[in-house]
């Protein structure tokens, strides 16, 4: 395959694929958070403080797969000779 | 035939039936018209008009999100003119206008939207992070309009013909962006100054340890002072992060428009300018609550 | 005045998406600065790559315990000070 198609393949593929599992695992804990807060609405700040924490956990590892999608995309690779 | 008199017939009033001969008018033409004629060519960069300045920075021409920030600036200097106008005419006549009810109601919204967080310090700090809010809502939707990124001029680039739109949303270009981000985290430190005194620095500068630590203290005074060159690294990295937030939403939202309408002209961008319309309030709205969420930290100390 | 709760309505919907994005960007962002500052130092020093891996492992300790740092403080300043509790009735 040339260079460039695969460079805009592989950019997308790296930010598409990279993003569903984040996506996923945040709305599963702030689901969690919001079934835990109507339970007990009195430890509503610390079950709040938790989730921000694990969700900027998730959310960094989106951020790397960008990371890599625009580094991928943008910088050019010569061969080696 | 009585079933016929007595069923009342609805009037469609004007508005209505202009926007129905609207959208049919552009559903007609998105079927004429399927797909765009040539390829669209993104930049991540502002393109430049070409009217070389003699100024320091702008000897290349002028970046075409400059003239959309000064028109946002002054359409609301525009909007705060009317505002005045129609307050000092509600005080002789003492009956106030739709206008004048409609602002005063968004911005007791935004009071008490202010006031949710920084509970006692709200009239020092909302004029700030209103005016944030109302810069970044107005630049944000501005880069929507109608014949911003459409209307331009064709060049030459690299031996390809590409259109240099005149005008672009003002957050579409990271310079804006990057400036709102700086003046925000030099706010918080104003802020802390003021509300603080000079104990504000302590935060950073700080290697004390707790006086019976005993032979742990050196440890203890080491490690504080790691902490506080912490918190230098981390108000760097608020500027990046306010930056990068607000550009990256609202430069991929220009690309989604420019290529949904490349694909399919008229029709199919219904829902994503609704959805640009969203993002466009919502960080607004996160870059306003964020910025006043760091200044009421920085008013009471630890 | 009944206590209102943590967490309600758009407003601090607004807050939570703030402090949650910020909190994300910083920790990713810590470990690439340091990746890319240790990239540089090294470049110039010629290096390669032992100071570029130590100052990446900075980054990625930093991150957390940055990020720890400010979210704590940030749901702190948001809890209703001590001096309005009420009875739970």
């Amino acid at each position: 395959m040339e260079y460039e198609a695969a460079t805009q393949i592989a950019a997308a593929l790296a930010i598409g694929l990279g993003g569903m599992m984040p996506a996923l695992a945040i709305g599963l804990m702030a689901s969690k958070a919001m079934e835990a807060i109507g339970r007990n609405p009195e430890s509503s700040g610390n079950i709040l403080t938790n989730m921000i924490l694990a969700i900027a956990f998730a959310e960094a590892i989106a951020i790397y797969a960008l990371v890599v999608a625009l580094a991928i995309k943008f910088v050019p690779v010569t061969p080696l000779h | 035939m009585t079933e016929t008199a007595q069923k009342k017939k609805k009037k469609l009033s004007p508005l209505v039936a202009l926007g129905i001969l609207l959208a049919l008018v552009m559903c007609v033409l998105g079927l004429i018209f399927p797909r765009g004629r040539e390829l669209p060519v993104i930049s991540m960069a502002a393109e430049r008009i070409p009217i070389p300045l003699p100024l320091p920075g702008f000897q290349e021409g002028f970046p075409n999100t400059l003239p959309t920030a000064l028109l946002t600036s002054l359409v609301l200097s525009v909007l705060a003119l009317v505002y005045n106008l129609s307050a000092r005419r509600a005080e002789k006549t003492g009956r106030p206008n739709r206008f004048l009810v409609a602002v005063d109601a968004l911005f007791e919204g935004l009071y008490s939207f202010v006031e949710n967080i920084a509970r006692d310090k709200t009239r020092a700090l909302l004029p700030l992070v209103a005016t944030f809010f109302f810069f970044i809502l107005t630049a944000n939707w501005m880069g929507l309009l109608p014949g911003v990124g459409s209307i331009g001029l064709y060049e030459e680039h690299h031996g390809e013909r590409v259109l240099v739109p005149f005008f672009r949303g003002a957050n579409a270009d990271l310079s804006t962006t990057l400036a709102l981000a700086i003046i925000s985290v030099i706010a918080v430190q104003v802020v802390g100054l003021r509300f603080q005194g000079p104990r504000y620095l302590r935060k950073f500068f700080n290697f004390s340890a707790p006086p019976n630590s005993g032979a742990l203290g050196p440890v203890l005074r080491i490690a504080n002072g790691f902490a506080g060159l912490l918190e230098i690294i981390s108000e760097v990295s608020k500027i990046f992060s306010f930056a990068f937030r607000l550009f990256g939403n609202i430069f991929a939202g220009e690309v989604l428009l420019i290529v949904v309408s490349f694909l399919a002209a008229f029709v199919a961008t219904l829902p994503f300018m609704g959805l640009e319309l969203f993002v466009g309030l919502v960080q607004a709205l996160v870059f306003s609550m964020l910025s006043l969420v760091f200044y009421t930290m920085a008013t009471h100390h630890h | 005045m009944s206590k209102k709760p943590l967490v309600g309505d758009l407003g601090d919907a607004a807050w939570v998406l703030g402090v949650g994005s910020q909190a994300g960007i910083t920790l990713a962002g810590l470990v690439l600065a340091g990746l890319v500052v240790g990239y540089l130092i090294d470049r110039q020093l010629g290096t390669l790559p032992w100071i570029t891996l130590v100052l990446t492992l900075v980054g990625a300790i930093a991150g957390p315990i940055l990020v720890y740092r400010m979210v704590t403080r940030a749901v702190h300043a948001r809890i209703e000070p001590p001096e309005e509790k009420q009875d739970i009735g």
